[in-house]
């Protein structure tokens, strides 16, 4: 006959083992999942009406984390956000903040660190604001590195307009980042002439010379993503009042210039959004940037 | 000319010649570009034997950079896309050779027999997979990510260099496999219509 009372004890013996045995596991062992995104939420900034809504993925990055600019640079990939929202509404591309360039192993990636905010504008319907509170709602995909990388999806939501309580929160959120954004480039007190491409066998070298009394204190320029061409990051400068920056073509050496270059210029520490147009017309306009280019793909 | 002055002048041409030679072979070499020759390399595969990139002389030869820690690169093998890509480009004769340039230092390094475990469970069909943990063939070739691809012609020549695909987020239904294009349009005697693209994914952890 079975003894009564030993089968359980049998049975929790391996609990016992494992539990005495935790504490002396490999590092190497995989710990618990690690969570690069401390926490996501979707903030109004602005309720619209009757200009667009303004919106903001606000992202709190757990140290040593970090995730990509617009332009990500040689690796990584940038933050995107799949909307959801009433029929008729329309979502811009997320604007964002001057990242930091950071050069490892020879790799240039161009990243957001700390505390994030990427800006939304999102306009209504044909038909005009509705008279109704309505939803806005993302998943952000996002990418995020330190040692290694991790991906993966976030939802978020707000209702507009927001309550009274929640729209200063956003105002505040607002007024603390609005820094880390570029401004136009009429604010820098500098002028561009138009961009010129030369072919140097393998890449566009387009170089934009810039004038002005604090021409020399620009010291970086952060390209955006420009479509059929592959900026070379590594190759990009800005001293003496002049950028450099190699495009190589995506078709191959056939391929005539962009017709235009875009990006955020550092000036004594501040960002300023420019768009230069590249070509034979060689006229000196500026062209102020009013919402950001597509993403890279 | 004195006897003197001749021997200081010769010590003055080898000294400069010899500064030259070391700031010339101490300066980083650019990778190659699209249309320039393929660079040398001889790799060991995690099945133990040596490849060499001369041995596939006359082929079309694919590079594909991979590290089984990024989940771009978990992504693309567990969604059956790199596995696809690998069979439909041996069905054309073409050898497809996935790199692994991971430092043996950083966290996401495997050993061989682990990443052979590991590559088989995801139904990879590439030709090898080749070590390469000093980095010196993916610096050679300028191996930004992973995934990353580079395309060789049949004469060694860079035909493509990029992104595996135009589906950044995995989330495309029409997406266009650029490695498969070149190759395609290799076989075709027609040029390769999209030759760079940037290619996307967490950065190789060279040493």
């Amino acid at each position: 006959m079975k003894k009564r009372g030993t089968v359980p004890i049998l049975l929790l013996l391996p609990a016992i083992l494992i539990l005495f045995a935790s504490d002396a596991r490999p590092s190497s062992l995989p710990s618990s999942p690690e969570t690069p995104l401390k926490k996501v939420r979707l903030v109004v900034l602005d309720a619209g009406n009757p200009g667009p809504a303004r919106v903001g993925v606000h992202v709190e990055l757990a140290a040593g984390w970090h995730l990509y600019w617009v332009n990500p640079g040689e690796a990584g990939l940038a933050p995107n956000a799949r909307w959801t929202l009433p029929a008729g509404f329309t979502a811009g591309p997320l604007r964002h903040p001057i990242p930091v360039r950071s050069i490892e192993d020879g790799i240039v990636s161009f990243e957001h660190r700390g505390e994030v905010l990427l800006l939304c504008d999102i306009a209504p319907p044909p038909t005009g604001w509705p008279a109704a509170p309505w939803k806005a709602a993302a998943v952000l995909e996002w990418m995020a590195c330190r040692e290694s990388c991790l991906t993966g999806e976030t939802a978020v939501e707000a209702v507009v307009p927001p309550d009274t309580a929640s729209l200063a929160t956003g105002r505040s959120l607002l007024e603390k980042l609005a820094p880390r954004f570029p401004r136009p480039f009429s604010a820098s007190g500098l002028t561009a002439g138009a961009a010129r491409a030369e072919w140097t066998g393998a890449a566009w070298r387009v170089e934009i010379a810039l004038s002005g009394p604090r021409a020399a204190e620009a010291t970086d320029f952060f390209v955006y993503p420009v479509e059929d061409f592959v900026v070379d990051n590594a190759g990009v400068t800005c001293r003496g009042g002049r950028i450099v920056c190699p495009l190589i073509p995506s078709h191959g050496p056939g391929s005539p210039p962009p017709p235009a270059i875009a990006g955020v210029l550092i000036v004594d520490g501040v960002g300023y959004e420019i768009s230069v147009p590249i070509g034979a017309s060689h006229s000196y306009r500026i062209m102020e940037v009013t919402s950001c280019p597509k993403r890279d793909s | 000319m004195s006897k003197t002055r001749l021997v200081k002048a010769v010590f003055i041409s080898v000294a400069f010649a010899a500064a030259v030679g070391i700031a010339v072979s101490a300066a980083p070499q650019s990778p190659p570009a699209v249309g320039d020759t393929a660079p040398a390399f001889t790799l060991k595969c995690v099945c133990g034997t040596n490849h060499s990139l001369a041995e596939f002389k006359g082929k079309i030869v694919v590079l594909e950079w991979t590290n089984p820690g990024c989940p771009v690169v978990q992504r693309h093998y567990k969604d059956g896309l790199m596995p696809a890509a690998q069979k439909a480009a041996r069905e054309k004769g073409v050898v497809w050779l996935a790199v692994n340039s991971t430092d043996p230092g950083h966290g996401n390094y495997r050993e061989p027999a682990d990443l052979k475990t590991t590559y088989t469970g995801w139904q990879a069909a590439y030709a090898a997979q080749l070590m390469d943990a000093d980095g010196a063939t993916g610096l050679a070739y300028g191996a930004k990510t992973t995934p990353h691809i580079i395309v060789i012609d049949a004469q060694g020549k860079i035909a493509y260099n990029g992104a595996i695909d135009d589906d950044t987020s995995g989330n495309k239904t029409d997406r266009t496999n650029y490695a498969l294009a070149a190759v395609d349009a290799l076989i075709a005697g027609q040029p390769v219509a999209v030759t760079t693209t940037r290619p996307y994914g967490c950065s190789v952890k060279y040493k």
